[in-house]
């Protein structure tokens, strides 16, 4: 079965969401939804990578088409991946069917 | 009177055990990703409700503004809540459809509503409230 749209799941540190948002607008997603939420990592991962870990996240959510989903992803890896300040992580989750959506032209 | 009470006890078992597989009717299930307006909410949890889902979550969420010029103006409403609803497969087209219909028909109700297959469940008697077949 092929998937028309996925929902893009990311966790961001606080404060990166509109870096998120930016990278996806820019790849023709038209809004996304934010999301605070605490994270729970490992105390000992803290000590152990010698970095701190926030637990203040965002959890930004996007609906976008199936054929934009892939370079989403890797812009969100490149923007705010696990190795910069957002240490951020991104997932794709296919979406059956979807209501509401505006139908406006993609150029913008 | 053995044979008698032999018979009585094949006419007990078979009603009871034959519904049984029939009334768990084990479909799909999947979760309901509803985005609206803070303040009309309630009104489309009370939706859901009716249509048989037993189990929602709503959190508070943010919507990102589409519009600049809206967004300075203030005229833009942000605040969001995310409705996590599971419900079962064969329900969610119609609920879909319902839930298109209040998008465009309620005032400041516009919002986006998705599914989302659930892959797994544990849980007899989860299972059969999250399908709303409590009733058995």
């Amino acid at each position: 079965m092929e998937f028309q749209y996925q929902t893009i799941f990311c966790i961001v540190n606080s404060g990166y969401s509109e870096q998120v948002m930016d990278a996806a607008k820019k790849l023709g997603a038209r809004g996304g939804t934010i999301l605070n939420a605490r994270g729970t990592a490992n105390k000992n991962a803290e000590t152990f990578f010698g970095i701190t870990i926030q637990p203040e996240k965002e959890i930004v959510m996007i609906v976008v088409p199936t054929a934009i989903k892939d370079s989403l992803l890797h812009a969100l890896y490149k923007e705010v991946g696990l190795d910069t300040p957002g240490q951020g992580i991104a997932f794709a989750l296919p979406v059956d069917s979807v209501v509401g959506l505006s139908e406006e032209p993609e150029t913008k | 009177m053995r044979l008698f009470k032999k018979q009585t006890k094949k006419d007990t078992q078979t009603p009871q055990t034959r519904p049984q597989p029939l009334k768990t009717d084990f479909r799909k299930l999947k979760l309901l990703v509803t985005v609206v307006n803070r303040h009309k909410a309630d009104s489309y949890m009370d939706y859901l409700t009716s249509q048989g889902v037993n189990f929602q979550t709503a959190v508070a969420g943010k919507g990102t503004a589409s519009s600049d010029t809206l967004y300075l103006l203030g005229l833009d409403e942000s605040d969001k809540s995310v409705l996590f609803s599971i419900l079962r497969e064969d329900l969610a087209e119609g609920i879909l459809q319902g839930l298109n219909e209040k998008f465009h028909t309620l005032k400041n109700g516009k919002g986006i509503a998705f599914t989302i297959p659930l892959s797994s469940i544990i849980g007899v008697s989860a299972y059969r409230f999250l399908s709303d077949q409590r009733s058995q």
